[in-house]
């Protein structure tokens, strides 16, 4: 009788065991992942593109510009990890015509659409790390994962690495909807500033405006100065810096807009205000000299 | 009773200040600039402007070699007093001060179209405003340290953000902690592609609001969605504030230039080349035009400076002899072939060949009965049509409205009076034919009077005057066939005869109105 109760036990458990085995080959891969997943990078990739609307619509262009950027950043930076990775695998004839029709096919430029972005350094060192580039790609990884916008559950998506073919194209058409989405609301103004660690820094940034401002190159200055602006909004000092550079570069234009939009961040900045009373008297004179 | 009336005028006067300044409150604490505009406002994004417009514009309607001169009143702008009016009224709906309105305006947004050196130039004078006087030559970084601390030095403040830390210094920090990460990063042994988040150096990229970490919470994120919905009501206030001052000051300046914005046409008067009518040439002619077209409000926006629109209303053309006693009249019988004149004169020199048997009896009739026309020959044709000119777009320089309509779109009215006289004396009488025979043979006087609707002259209402043109009698009876009895005969009449009399009427007019460079 025991051994008949047993031998039930036994049975139940193993039939137990291959339904827990069989559910848990039936999840799909992204979920084993660790880190943020697929779905919710796609969720902060919309949640900014969200927020780039809303600020274009509120008329702050450059909060605008950051959530687009962001947004944009992301996901090619995401699609050009998917097409290196078919391209590692054998599709394409070479990577360009792999990639023919994609929008940005290097990491400096993704990455100057919004410096503030960690996923280009990620998915550059991920890259790398496939093709055993581990220096490089330990380098990339300290970049992104130090950065103040790296999520705090981290980021796993080396399993991207072996997922089938198919999926990997389609998912390169998912993000590049993403990007035709985003990229016909927003069109990133680029420079070619160049690619430090240190891009994401906002007081690096203004440093080096102000360095350039010291040597009388102005219009030079206010592509740091408006990273920097970009990257944090709220620091008065940013914006100081960018409409200096503005204003001395005889970009009016440039230098009215953002104090007014510094004021939106930073109303009882008293430099800020008194600027601002100056430039209405300005604004109010060559309104009546017209 | 004299403290009674001190005490009673005392109250109006209060009364009085509180009628008369308490609606003006919301600008009490605004600067009034010397031309009147409130201080802060941006006067620019209101649709209606204060600036000086010209207001009247030459216009030429122009029909072949026709051209007439006429003006287009343009819009005429609010006042500065009109405008602050309305301005306090949107203020005090919207509980706000100018004050509030200045905050909120935009500083720079209209200077879209006015970015020159000139103003960025305005922009250094007013940075310069933060430098100490005397001052030593100082660089651009330290007037943004002058507006950032009012002081050309940061370095007194060594916390947080300051403007003037050399690059350096910035890169050294930031190298040392991504040093120290890289450390951990490998004594971590990671598996491949796991990255977790590591130490955070201070300065590294975070967006406003420093809670946002830039992953799902970024949209619960209480302090950024409490600032989205501050920068969202402020938005939405200065809009309200500027449209709603706009739609009023637009109803305002659709009421006052109602019935003004006009093409008009006054008395004007061209003579056109000399043309050729009823077989008649160098006839001279005179043609007067009229009307008004006036722009439709209420679909547009009616904006001084901008009188582009839809103009419509009726034009008077008035077609004229002019000297006709000279040209015509005096000229009509030896000049004009007209045909039906020629039949009439024919048939007269066939009775007074057959009644007197004269030769050359054309000649004779003419030279011995010359015709005269009896009074000053009346042509006069009126045409009222109706046109809509659409002014598509306003600029300096010469506008050419798409023009719709035709000037006889409503009426076309002739009227010609001609009155020819061939005398009314007996040509011929008592010629004895066997019996007594009697003949009398007279000229009557030739009337045409003629007033035609439609295309002009289509026909003739012919009246001979003189009902006995030309009759024989025998016995007491007549023998001989009445010529021309008294009823007037309805004689078709051909272009030939018309001539070239109404040819520029065959013309589509055209109107041209020159808007000189300083229309503004």
């Amino acid at each position: 009788m025991i051994k008949k109760i047993a031998l039930l036990a036994l049975i139940v458990f193993t039939l137990a065991a291959a339904l827990l085995s069989c559910m848990t080959a039936e999840k799909p891969e992204e979920m084993k992942a660790e880190g943020l997943s697929k779905t919710e990078f796609l969720e902060i990739v919309s949640q900014c593109e969200k927020y780039g609307k809303k600020f274009d619509d509120l008329l702050m262009e450059e909060t605008a510009a950051y959530f687009y950027g962001f947004a944009g950043a992301s996901v090619s930076a995401m699609r050009l990890a998917v097409e290196k990775i078919l391209w590692l695998r054998g599709e394409g004839d070479d990577f360009d015509s792999l990639t023919e029709g994609s929008r940005y096919k290097d990491w400096n430029t993704i990455a100057e659409i919004c410096y503030a972005s960690p996923y280009p350094y990620y998915f550059e060192g991920m890259i790398h790390e496939m093709q055993g580039e581990s220096d490089a790609a330990r380098s990339c990884y300290v970049n992104a994962a130090m950065m103040y916008n790296y999520p705090e559950k981290g980021l796993d998506f080396y399993y991207l690495k072996n997922a089938p073919i198919s999926e990997l194209y389609d998912l390169r058409g998912e993000l590049c909807g993403y990007e035709d989405r985003i990229y016909g609301e927003y069109r990133p103004t680029l420079y070619g500033y160049e690619r430090t660690p240190y891009n994401s820094s906002p007081e690096y940034l203004c440093a080096d405006a102000t360095e350039l401002l010291d040597a009388g190159r102005y219009d030079e200055a206010m592509i740091p100065a408006v990273y920097a602006v970009r990257i944090r909004p709220t620091e008065p000092e940013c914006w100081i810096c960018a409409i200096t550079a503005a204003s001395y570069a005889n970009e009016a234009y440039k230098a009215t807009k953002w104090l007014e939009e510094a004021l939106r961040y930073n109303p009882d900045h008293e430099g800020l205000k008194a600027l601002a009373s100056s430039f209405t008297d300005i604004n109010e004179q060559s309104g009546g000299e017209e | 009773m004299k403290a009674r009336m001190m005490k009673i005028l005392s109250l109006l006067i209060v009364l009085t200040f509180v009628f008369t300044v308490a609606p003006a409150l919301p600008h009490a604490g605004a600067t009034v600039l010397s031309d009147g505009r409130f201080k802060g406002i941006d006067y620019n994004r209101f649709t209606q402007r204060l600036d000086k417009f010209a207001d009247s514009f030459d216009v030429e309607l122009t029909m072949h070699t026709l051209t007439f001169k006429g003006t287009l009143t343009g819009a005429t702008a609010l006042t500065v007093e009109e405008m602050n009016a309305i301005i306090n009224e949107v203020l005090n709906t919207l509980h706000m001060t100018v004050a509030d309105a200045e905050i909120l305006s935009s500083i720079g947004a209209d200077l879209d179209g006015k970015v020159d050196k000139e103003i960025a130039k305005k922009l250094l004078v007013a940075l310069s405003n933060y430098i100490p006087s005397p001052t030593p030559a100082v660089g651009a970084s330290d007037v943004a340290k002058l507006i950032a601390y009012g002081k050309p030095d940061s370095s007194a403040d060594p916390t947080g953000f300051a403007i003037g830390v050399g690059k350096n210094i910035i890169v050294d920090e930031l190298k040392d902690t991504m040093e120290k990460n890289e450390k951990e990063f490998i004594q971590r042994s990671l598996k491949a592609g796991k990255i977790p988040k590591l130490p955070v150096s201070a300065g590294l990229a975070s967006f406003a609001l420093d809670s946002i970490d830039v992953a799902l919470e970024l949209a619960d994120t209480e302090q950024f969605d409490k600032f989205c919905d501050e920068m969202t009501k402020q938005f939405e206030k200065i809009t309200e504030f500027y449209i709603r001052c706009s739609q009023k000051m637009n109803d305002l300046a659709e009421k006052k230039n109602t019935g003004r914005i006009r093409i008009s046409f006054k008395n004007a008067v061209c003579d056109a080349d000399p043309c050729v009518f009823l077989g008649v040439d160098n006839v001279t002619t005179r043609f007067t035009l009229n009307g008004d077209l006036y722009m439709k409000t209420g679909e547009t926006v009616v904006t001084p400076g901008d009188n582009s629109g839809t103009y419509e209303g009726e034009l008077t053309l008035v077609l004229e002899g002019k000297d006709f006693g000279k040209c015509f009249d005096a000229r009509f019988s030896d000049a004009s072939d007209l045909y039906l004149y020629g039949q009439r004169i024919n048939d007269w020199c066939q009775i007074l060949y057959k009644f007197e048997g004269l030769p050359n009896a054309r000649e004779n009739l003419l030279a011995k009965y010359i015709p005269k026309v009896n009074q000053p020959t009346v042509l006069k044709r009126t045409l009222v049509g109706k046109f809509t000119a659409n002014i598509r777009s306003w600029s300096a320089g010469k506008i050419k409205p798409a023009l719709s309509g035709a000037f006889n779109n409503v009426s076309d009215t002739t009227e010609f009076t001609f009155e020819m006289n061939f005398g009314q004396e007996m040509i011929a009488h008592q010629t004895v034919v066997r019996n007594l025979v009697l003949v009398d043979l007279g000229a009557p006087i030739m009337q045409w009077h003629v007033k035609s609707t439609g295309r002009g002259l289509d026909a003739f209402r012919v009246t001979w005057v003189g009902n006995e043109a030309a009759r024989v009698w025998c016995d007491g009876q007549s023998i001989g066939a009445e010529m021309y009895g008294g009823e007037g005969q309805d004689i078709p009449i051909t272009q030939r005869d018309i001539g070239t009399v109404f040819y520029p009427l065959e013309f589509a007019p055209e109107i041209t109105i020159t808007v000189p460079n300083a229309g503004k």
